[in-house]
């Protein structure tokens, strides 16, 4: 076993020398590490003139009123927490676009469990594991029955939007928060940082941690970049891209869930357009579509940009009717200029 | 490795086959789920599939129609909660005909809507109940037609010229009058004037609903020199009401929000709050049960109900009295002039979402 920048390999791989398993475990750090911090410059260098615009011109451009903050830090993290799963499932190379179904169908049975009566807490781990369960399925239709999981993923998107309907119906669903529960998932701490931050952070950096620390991060990446060479390796690839669709579909669900509870409802038919901007965050976020790169900073970092792409053109005023336009065209742009830029620099 | 004989290719195929054809056979013969208790006789609000004529149902004298089929065709899926009330008053009529009615969700999807009108034509079914936002099944429903099957619409109606000819009769509301309606109520209520910049938020601003209804609000405002802007804003009541927050903080200016639909209406009074603007008029269109919340508390002035109930109800009632006695479908427009404001909104609390 070698040791490189606090990575460890399992075994070395087949016909390689130590020294050039280190170099390239190295190079493979460095870049993934790099991916993020490309995407953190672009967003700090965009929020910076925003700051700065908005100080000039508080009256025009409310970057800074507090409504906008509070608003941009409780949308933030519904999205993010989604994609990081989905950032997460991408890096071991495959995709779930199941995640709105999920997110919609996890939702409504805890908002049926409170609505009737039933205890909070119970509720929101019952839809935890509802979309742990739908992961599971996912990853097993995936990896055993060995279907495309784009395929796959689109198949189950129907079943459980059906599902949905099948346990609800089409009508809206209504519940009540209140105490702790109301705090912890829809509360403000001191006043004006979401709840939803605070989830945000937890998972974040747990993830982070399981992805950069810890044996199990280097198998995700292996099994994505090269799931070849991570089975001469040892790497137990299915069973790791298994546990990577549990928890793309565990972070959908919580996804689901903190949404819910913000709002007290929950609508059979939102959320359509999730899974597609979840994973535009995680490619903008550095996210390889072919699988074996990526960091939840830079999927965490995705988000924001792409809320804050909708949020600007809110605020100068960009044309109302055309705004998804406005939104997708500036999301290519900005994913553009973040491949050009990290291409430079790999060269 | 293991290899298929070709004999095995053959039966696996065969296997396959008549495993798909079983499917397909279970989910012909798909029943709704039993009605909740009180509901009345068509409670049941869940979606596709055929409702079996109750025994001993049916008009009397003229010719008889138990049994037969009407196909109740929704253009969107099956997961909006408008058609909730729709669909159950379609099923309220089909009990009172005792005929079967086959609903059905074209998911949005223009070809699939012309796929299930040319089935229904193969079938021979009694009537098609269904609702055009575009002409692209135009062309479908005229078949029908000259196949002797008449075609009710509801909901929205786009055929226009000759393929207008093909719908004999249209259960709806007229949006742009309603829109007209509910931009009325507020200027007498004193809360648009000559030069109010007012927010038109609606899921989906290219749906004919949202530039129907929009186009009735600005007949009212635009001679009044006042204007609202129409932004779409998705269908997640979370996304959309960050959508609407954000907008407001962009237009510090607007005035107030005419909401063109029950999603965007349903957030505009915690948008208002999160903006700090707790006092700004609303209104808008359709219902839910945070709305009327609203409205009974004042923060919302009123809405506009289309009734979908009541399209569903007679547009089907309409088919059947036109196999039974050959009545002419006569078109009805559903909603009026009526809104649901603080006077009445405890009246329709009760009914939603499953009637109102």
């Amino acid at each position: 076993m070698s040791i490189v920048n606090d990575q460890k390999l399992d075994a070395p791989t087949a016909g390689s020398t130590t020294a050039a398993v280190s170099r390239r475990h190295l190079d493979r750090s460095y870049r993934r590490r790099r991916s993020a911090l490309d995407i953190l410059i672009v967003f700090g260098v965009l929020l910076t003139i925003s700051i700065v615009a908005s100080l000039l011109r508080p009256d025009t451009f409310p970057f800074l009123s507090a409504p906008n903050v509070i608003t941009g830090l409780e949308a933030i993290p519904l999205l993010t927490i989604a994609a990081i799963g989905v950032g997460v499932l991408m890096i071991a190379g495959e995709f779930d676009v199941s995640v709105g179904s999920n997110f919609v169908f996890s939702s409504m049975v805890m908002a049926m469990i409170i609505d009737s009566g039933g205890p909070p807490f119970l509720a929101m781990a019952v839809a935890i594991i509802c979309g742990c369960l739908i992961g599971l399925v996912n990853g097993t239709l995936t990896l055993w029955l060995k279907i495309p999981s784009f395929i796959a993923t689109l198949g189950t998107m129907g079943i459980w939007a059906a599902a949905t309907l099948f346990v609800h119906g089409a009508s809206a669903q209504t519940f009540p928060t209140e105490g702790i529960f109301a705090a912890i998932t829809s509360g403000r701490v001191a006043g004006w940082i979401p709840a939803s931050v605070i989830w945000l952070t937890i998972i974040g950096i747990v993830t982070a941690l399981f992805l950069q620390q810890h044996k199990f991060g280097n198998h995700l990446y292996a099994s994505g970049g090269d799931p070849q060479s991570a089975t001469a390796s040892g790497v137990a690839v299915r069973r790791t891209k298994l546990i990577a669709f549990v928890f793309a579909g565990a972070m959908a669900a919580m996804a689901g869930v903190l949404s819910a509870a913000r709002v007290n409802t929950v609508s059979p038919g939102g959320s359509i357009d999730l899974p597609l901007i979840a994973i535009a965050v995680a490619v903008i976020g550095g996210v390889s579509l072919t699988g074996g790169r990526g960091t939840v900073v830079g999927i965490i970092v995705g988000g924001a940009l792409i809320y804050w792409i909708q949020n600007v053109l809110l605020l100068v005023g960009a044309p109302g009717f055309y705004l998804a336009g406005f939104v997708g065209a500036l999301i290519i742009v900005a994913a553009t200029f973040y491949r050009v830029t990290n291409q430079r620099r790999l060269k | 490795m293991i290899t298929l004989s070709r004999r095995s290719h053959i039966r696996s195929s065969i296997v396959a086959g008549a495993v798909a054809a079983l499917v397909l056979a279970g989910c012909a013969s798909t029943e709704n789920p039993a009605a909740p208790e009180g509901a009345g006789s068509t409670a049941a609000p869940e979606g596709a599939g055929s409702t079996a004529a109750p025994e001993g149902a049916g008009l009397t004298g003229g010719e008889s129609i138990a049994g037969k089929t009407i196909v109740f065709q929704i253009y969107t899926g099956p997961d909006t909660p408008f058609w909730v009330p729709a669909v159950n008053g379609a099923k309220a009529a089909a009990d009172i005909l005792g005929i079967e009615l086959e609903i059905q969700y074209a998911n949005a999807d223009d070809n699939t809507q012309v796929n299930q009108i040319q089935t229904a034509i193969a079938k021979g079914v009694l009537g098609i109940a269904t609702s055009l936002p575009n002409a692209a099944a135009g062309k479908a429903v005229c078949e029908a037609k000259a196949a002797g099957i008449p075609v009710v619409t509801f909901n929205v109606n786009s055929l226009e010229g000759d393929q207008a000819d093909c719908v004999d009769a249209f259960m709806g509301q007229d949006f742009v009058f309603a829109g007209a309606v509910i931009a009325q109520r507020m200027v007498d209520e004193g809360l648009i004037n000559s030069g109010s910049q007012f927010f038109c938020p609606v899921e989906l601003p290219t749906a004919i609903y949202a530039t129907q209804r929009y186009e009735g609000v600005m007949q009212v405002l635009t001679p009044l020199g006042a204007s609202c802007e129409l932004v779409g804003v998705g269908t997640d009541p979370a996304k959309a009401r960050d959508t609407m927050v954000q907008y407001l903080l962009g237009k510090p200016n607007t005035d107030g929000i005419l909401a063109l639909g029950a999603v965007p209406l349903s957030q505009a009074t915690a948008t208002a709050s999160q903006v700090q603007k707790p006092s700004m008029p609303i209104g808008g269109f359709d219902l839910s049960e945070d709305i009327l919340n609203d409205i009974s508390t004042g923060k919302i002035v009123a809405t506009v109900d289309q009734q979908p109930y009541s399209q569903g109800f007679y547009a089907v009632m309409q088919l059947g009295l036109r196999a039974q006695y050959q009545l002419f479908p006569s078109s009805m427009g559903t909603g009026g002039r009526g809104l649901v404001d603080m006077s009445n909104v405890d009246e329709v609390k009760g009914l939603v979402p499953d009637y109102r």
